[in-house]
């Protein structure tokens, strides 16, 4: 029975520790992403599009997956992975509507880890 | 053989083997779970501490942005970079949209780690000279504190400087670098414009009349001060002014002073 025991507590501690590396590296570190939105760039070819140029500021490496203009879910080219420190440039085509000159337009940018960055800006 | 005064309920407790396994159970499930909450409060717990100190590092490495005005009062081609806060910081890119909406950038950090840092409290130049470069990134160098991008102003171009810490800011009005003289230490020491006018309030008020004191002025009818039609008349404005002096000492206007521009 105590070795029925010792098993158990020893699949339990095994599965904690995975849990506790899958918390650091995953959701948890949330709390390390930053995101400074440098320059946004909106292009009026057909269809219209803006280039968001992301600067990670936070601690640690993050995927941009989802970016919102306005509430509404946008079309980016891809799941862009930003290292810690790194500027990168990120495509964005609003989905069902284009940009108008004059207005406002809200950008929620979203990352793997669920964080989310926003900002107002004019064209 | 020694005859031991235990009792004997005791003697059945200790030699008793039944419960045996339950009791480990429980006590590894404690701590276990003990271990579980603590690495992953204690983890939680620093990586907040982490965050918090690069959000204060941010708040206390604050930049400011001036174009330099020469000794004619007219505005140059260097930027001075001021960094207000406590810590010291580094630049990591200069923004230019130019008057055709295309967006450029200098790089202001290289790969290696030789940043362009100011101090805290510091002020360093950037000097825009050269041809418009018609891709990304604008050549950029820089030794000491002053740094050079290869770019040619123009009228119209709006500025925007990135710290490696996210701060941005953008040109907020004129600067002029003076000599504070031999009774300060010698050196040169930079000051921001003492009056500073809002010019989001300009407004401009029609005047009828001849001369003072016939003049009437309808304070109540604000109009445009950027489009004022009536030419060849007097007029009267209004804008705020802020007194802008570092060492906070009092201005007096009056009835003497002269605006000129």
């Amino acid at each position: 029975m105590i070795m029925v025991v010792m098993v158990g507590m020893s699949i339990l501690f095994g599965a904690l520790i995975v849990y506790s590396d899958n918390f650091h590296s995953g959701i948890g570190s949330s709390v390390l992403e930053s995101i400074t939105v440098e320059d946004v760039y909106f292009r009026s070819s057909t269809p219209n599009y803006v280039e968001l140029t992301l600067f990670n500021t936070g601690k640690v490496d993050l995927k941009v997956t989802d970016v919102y203009i306005n509430g509404q879910m946008a079309t980016i080219t891809a799941p862009l992975t930003i290292a810690q420190g790194a500027h990168e440039l990120l495509r964005v085509t609003p989905s069902g509507s284009t940009f108008t000159i004059g207005s406002h337009y809200n950008f929620k940018i979203v990352t793997a880890r669920g964080t989310g960055f926003e900002g107002t800006y004019i064209w | 053989m020694v005859k031991t005064n235990t009792p004997k309920f005791i003697k059945h407790f200790i030699m008793n083997r039944k419960g045996t396994a339950e009791v480990i159970g429980s006590v590894l499930f404690i701590i276990i779970l003990i271990f579980a909450f603590s690495n992953i409060y204690l983890w939680h717990d620093n990586a907040t501490k982490t965050m918090n100190t690069l959000l204060s590092d941010k708040l206390n490495s604050q930049i400011e942005l001036h174009w330099l005005i020469d000794d004619a009062g007219k505005e140059t081609s260097t930027l001075i970079v001021t960094n207000t806060g406590g810590i010291s910081t580094s630049l990591s890119r200069l923004w230019i949209v130019t008057t055709s909406g295309v967006h450029r950038y200098a790089n202001l950090e290289s790969a290696n780690g030789n940043s362009f840092n100011i101090a805290a409290g510091n002020t360093v130049t950037i000097v825009l000279s050269g041809t418009t470069s018609p891709t990304n990134p604008i050549p950029a160098s820089w030794t000491g504190s002053e740094a050079t991008v290869s770019f040619n102003k123009e009228d119209g171009e709006t500025f925007t400087i990135l710290t490696t810490l996210g701060n941005m800011a953008s040109p907020k009005g004129l600067i002029k670098i003076v000599n504070s003289g031999g009774g300060g230490g010698g050196g040169t020491a930079p000051v921001g414009s003492v009056i500073v006018a809002d010019f989001q309030t300009f407004s401009y008020y029609p005047v009828t009349g001849q001369q003072n004191p016939n003049y009437s002025i309808d304070l109540n009818n604000p109009l445009n001060g950027y489009s004022i039609q009536s030419t060849g008349k007097d007029v009267s404005f209004s804008v705020v002014l802020t007194n802008n002096d570092p060492n906070k000492r009092t201005i007096n206007l009056n009835a003497y002073s002269q605006c000129s521009s």
